[in-house]
């Protein structure tokens, strides 16, 4: 309304000799409208930019550096003389337990200074042994003797332990015990232990099947061992130079599942082994100070398999490892005192030195604090990585995940907490969205800008303007609807009608051509009583004869084509699988639902065109056919190209017909009769569910920020095509 | 308000009127019991209303923890990280109440002749990972014995979301926590879910027993002593079918205090056998006797207000 021409006003007595006060209302009025329009609009700007805005910061901290810092001030004097302590283990998140040599216990707050008084262990049970090492898991506490007994004392369900349940078994007859590791729950626990002269035994606890009882077991491994690790299935993996060998050890005997060179290079040691969260991932980490990742392996072939190894590095010798509870990393100390955070997948995420080269405990609790015990007495940092399992690399490459055989694109999320590795591959959701949108475009695409075409060219004004409104009403239609029929009675249909169904994409693009054709060959007086723009209305009952015929024929086809099965030929011969609700079904419902836009927007375009143009060319001799392809389409290629793009935009976009009309698989294939997952939907599934500010949510966020950024790009691709040409009909001397 | 739950209350609530509205947020599962048991409350208490907010699961903890309601349903337990923020906020533990059982049930399409599977064979139909079973994937009807049309016939597989407490469970019992292949197609809803399955005669999917039609054929499950044994509530209640999880209510007691009133009676409503009997009603299975009394003395719910 501002580009209104003066001389508009001017022709309007009226207007053209008013009053001074009314002049001044008028520009008061015009002021306030234009003042109106400009908040709108900017308001509209502001919206759609602070979406961008409020997603971009809820993604920026999955990128956040890992960090290992002091947590407060220094928390105070050393528990205890350090020469008589024996270990420490964390009792819950704030709280860690120190225990001496002698048998003697407390609890050290890490917030504070505060801790309890020594309690001594009644000396019968020590019976004249010094504790040696201690190891702990959620379950309950060892603490390993100098005589090679063991004492396990199971834990409560907060943590503490609880000392009236302690057990001792002997592990070893008079050896002295050199290191302890633990696994399993309370129901099912195994122990395993290393004698300084690198004798390994091992004991497998917990209700036994068939009787009921609880029994404890122990096996002597035939194997020395220089390290050790054990998961929570009964796998032991002993190593010793450069051999790694594993064990099974929930049968009556100990079983070899195999042995297997851990390095090529003669002079390189395994110097630090251990299993992370979840028993899955087994951490070695050796005399170069490389560390390597190996995965169990369910297949029944090697126990182990190696993953790629990151870029190698020159390094101090990997000394002790620390995996973190509930998550897949682990702190890892070297000789030269420094200290690294490791995390499964995503790799080395920080390096920095370490307290003191070796302390004589250390650990972490599940709230990402870490604590250190050595000569100076008790330290504490605090690890900063909540989201260290998320790089770019890991959100779009394949990576190996537990439990796989080799690297492969994934995305299911871990939601349970129960040492479940999350898989956060986006390739997978991006290929699904292009997926449905390319099946969607290439059924919509022909269909509407044919359609387009017809309308703005051919079809007199009377038909046109019944069949415009008709086709728009079509996008009035919720796309939760377009699905709900797609999934729920298309699709079943489909399934059973397959081949008909198929045969529909040839019979009737063929079958309408001839019809065409055979509408020219008719009498010329019926030609004239159905001129070219009522044509359409020819094809109508073709239309519907043809798709019954194939639909009725499909058990027919089925037969004599396909054996009576064509879902099975399709299996057999091709190799592909046929899934009710499949890629296809998702193109046509979302065909059906992005026609309205491209045809609207391309009608738009075409009638456009300056008819001078087309009246030119006619008269120049052109016929029909050269007026469209030579006059029509180029002048309008522009429009119908950015018509084509906003409906990509919106086929990328729509929710509602993917989530309905598919399996939601996120699936990397290429076969039509499969199902895919789309960012879109995938967000609508899960988004409700993850927990606000965790590694989840902040990834479907950074997956919404995609898809925004690329809806973003391609309707304004659009918009500027589109304006281009509007300037372009301008020139032309056109209506626009 | 206060005056007509005073005059048209239900002789039980006499002493003192109970009114007010009572906030409840989480498990979309539970939704459709938790409205019963409302319909029920406020039945039995003119005067109450029972607000629920059926958003998932996940949406119970983070309100519970902040103090916005103090009533969350939850098809599954709180994860350590969801029990710790709660703990952080509140000062003490949450306390879950099991509010009634759910049996999911494995099915496949009524004309597939297989009556029962072990939970091997299940892992290797559903598992990418395969951590129970250790054996190849199976792909086929025919690797599981079927003759004629059905050897060639590729199995297909449906579940819940990854984001469900149903998918959880699965997940736990039958994957031995692996995970599920990527080409098991998954449905935001229990029924989506079964009505895939009616719909393709090759599908295999599993949900809550009460979600059932005559489209599919429920399954026996073979356990590690060859025995099979179906999905049926006495199966469920003693403990023999594996797949059974409680549903729970998730309330912020302080310990040592009791219960406000409005939430007392609401949960004696819940563990009283008219309650339990929504529970069936609902498609779950009500809790063992044994487990509501103890629920009931736990709570301090004294018989007489059954």
């Amino acid at each position: 309304m501002m580009g209104l021409p003066c001389c508009m006003f001017a022709l309007i007595p009226e207007l053209s000799a008013p009053s001074a006060s009314r002049r001044r209302r008028r520009q008061w009025r015009d002021r306030l409208a234009s003042l109106v329009i400009r908040a709108a609009g900017i308001g509209v700007v502001a919206a759609v930019l602070a979406i961008g805005v409020f997603l971009a910061v809820e993604v920026v901290p999955l990128f956040a550096p890992t960090r290992i810092e002091p947590a407060g001030p220094a928390a105070g004097p050393a528990i205890d003389p350090p020469d008589t302590l024996a270990g420490a283990v964390t009792l819950d998140g704030d709280t860690l337990l120190a225990i001496t040599a002698d048998g003697r216990y407390r609890t050290r707050s890490l917030d504070d200074s505060s801790s309890s008084e020594w309690t001594q262990l009644p000396g019968a049970l020590l019976a004249g042994q010094r504790i040696v090492t201690v190891a702990a898991n959620e379950a309950a506490l060892a603490l390993g003797l100098s005589g090679g007994d063991v004492m396990l004392v199971p834990r409560a369900s907060g943590g503490e332990p609880e000392w009236t349940q302690l057990r001792r078994y002997s592990l070893f007859a008079g050896m002295r015990l050199a290191e302890l590791t633990l696994a399993g729950d309370s129901r099912r626990w195994w122990l395993a232990g290393r004698s300084e002269d690198g004798q390994v035994a091992a004991l497998r606890g917990g209700r036994d099947e068939a009787s009921g009882e609880t029994a404890v077991r122990r096996f002597a491994l035939p194997d020395e061992a220089e390290h050790l690790a054990l998961d929570g299935d009964g796998r032991l993996v002993l190593a010793s130079a450069r051999r790694l060998a594993v064990w099974m050890l929930d049968a009556d005997r100990p079983q070899a599942l195999g042995e297997m060179e851990a390095f090529d290079e003669p002079d390189r040691r395994i110097t630090a082994l251990g299993y992370l969260a979840g028993g899955e991932t087994l951490l070695v980490g050796d005399s170069h100070g490389d560390l390597r990742r190996w995965l169990d392996r369910h297949d029944g072939q090697a126990p182990l398999i190696a993953a790629p190894r990151e870029s190698a590095r020159a390094g101090d010798a990997i000394t002790r490892l620390l995996p973190l509870p509930g998550r897949k990393a682990a702190l890892v100390l070297d000789a030269g005192g420094g200290l690294s955070f490791h995390q499964a997948l995503s790799g080395r995420r920080w390096q920095g030195q370490a307290p003191s080269s070796d302390p004589l405990a250390w650990g972490a609790t599940a709230a990402g604090r870490l604590w250190w015990l050595d000569a100076q007495g008790l330290r504490v940092r605090a690890l900063h990585a909540e989201h260290a399992v998320v790089t770019w690399r890991t959100l779009w490459q394949a990576q190996l995940y537990e439990g796989h055989t080799q690297p492969v694109q994934r995305w299911q999320v871990d939601v349970g907490g129960a040492g479940g590795e999350s898989r956060f591959g986006l390739t997978p959701l991006a290929w699904g969205t292009l997926k449905a949108a390319g099946w969607a475009l290439l059924f919509a695409v022909p269909l509407a800008l044919a359609a387009a075409i017809h309308t703005a060219v051919y079809m007199p004004a009377t038909l046109r303007s019944r069949v415009r409104p008709a086709l728009e009403l079509m996008e009035a239609l919720p796309g939760v609807v377009i699905g709900f029929v797609a999934g729920l009675v298309v699709a079943p249909y489909v399934d059973r009608h397959l081949a008909g169904a198929l045969a529909l994409a040839v019979v009737v693009p063929l079958g309408l051509l001839l019809a065409g054709a055979l509408w020219a060959r008719l009498p010329v007086r019926l030609q004239r009583r159905l001129p070219l723009g009522w044509a359409g209305l020819w094809l109508v009952p073709w239309l519907a004869l043809l798709c019954a015929a194939s639909l009725a024929a499909s058990p027919w086809l089925e037969a004599t084509l396909f054996g009576g099965d064509l879902q099975g030929w399709l299996a057999a011969e091709l190799g592909l699988t046929y899934v009710t609700r499949n890629a296809l079904i998702v193109g046509v419902a979302m065909g059906f639902a992005v026609i309205p836009t491209i045809y609207a927007l391309a009608e738009d375009a075409l009638s456009g065109v300056p008819r001078a143009l087309d009246e030119g060319a006619r008269a120049l001799g052109a016929t029909r056919w050269q007026a469209l392809w030579r006059v029509w389409l180029p002048a309008a290629g522009p429009g119908l190209f950015s018509a084509v793009m906003i409906g990509a935009g919106r086929a990328v976009g729509e929710t509602m017909i993917v989530l309905m009309a598919t399996g939601n698989t996120a699936l990397m294939t290429a076969n039509p009769f499969e199902g895919l997952r789309s960012i879109a939907a995938n967000i609508a599934i899960e988004l409700p569910e993850a927990t606000l500010g965790g590694t989840h949510y902040r990834v479907l966020l950074l997956s919404a920020l995609v898809l925004f950024v690329f809806t973003f790009a391609v309707n304004t691709l659009a918009e500027v095509v589109r304006q281009r040409l509007q300037r372009r009909y301008r020139r032309l001397g056109g209506a626009r | 308000m206060a005056l007509t739950a005073a005059l048209g209350g239900s002789p039980l609530a006499a002493a003192q009127p109970i009114v007010g509205t009572l906030d409840a947020i989480g498990s979309d599962t539970l939704a459709g019991l938790m409205m019963r048991w409302g319909e029920q409350f406020a039945a039995r208490h003119p005067g109450v209303r029972l607000q629920l907010q059926a958003s998932g699961s996940a949406t119970a903890p983070p309100a519970l923890a902040q103090g916005t309601t103090r009533l969350g349903a939850m098809s599954r337990r709180m994860s350590d990280t969801e029990r710790a923020a709660f703990a952080a906020g509140q000062g003490y533990p949450p306390t879950a109440v099991p509010v009634a059982l759910d049996a999911l049930a494995v099915f496949v399409h009524r004309d597939n002749p297989i009556e029962a599977l072990s939970r091997d064979q299940l892992d290797a139909i559903f598992s990418d990972t395969r951590r129970c079973s250790d054996r190849p994937p199976l792909t086929r009807w025919g690797q599981l014995g079927l003759a004629g049309p059905w050897a060639e016939r590729p199995i297909t597989r449906h579940s819940r979301n990854s984001v469900s407490g149903t998918f959880e469970i699965f997940q736990r019992e039958i994957l031995c926590h692996g995970v599920f292949q990527p080409s098991v197609n998954q449905y935001p809803g229990s029924a989506a879910v079964v009505a895939a399955v009616g719909d393709s005669p090759g599908g295999i999917g599993y949900a809550g027993m009460g979600y059932l039609t005559a489209a599919v054929k429920p399954l026996a499950l073979i356990d590690a002593q060859g025995r099979r044994v179906r999905p049926t509530p006495k199966t469920a209640i003693n403990g023999a079918y594996p797949l059974t999880r409680p549903l729970y209510l998730y309330l912020n007691k302080r310990p040592g205090e009791p219960l406000p009133a409005l939430e007392r009676a609401f949960l004696a409503l819940v563990l009283s056998p008219a309650g339990q009997a929504r529970v069936a009603e609902a498609g779950f299975v009500p809790l063992p006797e044994a487990t509501r009394q103890r629920w009931r003395k736990r709570l301090g719910l004294d018989p007489a207000s059954e």
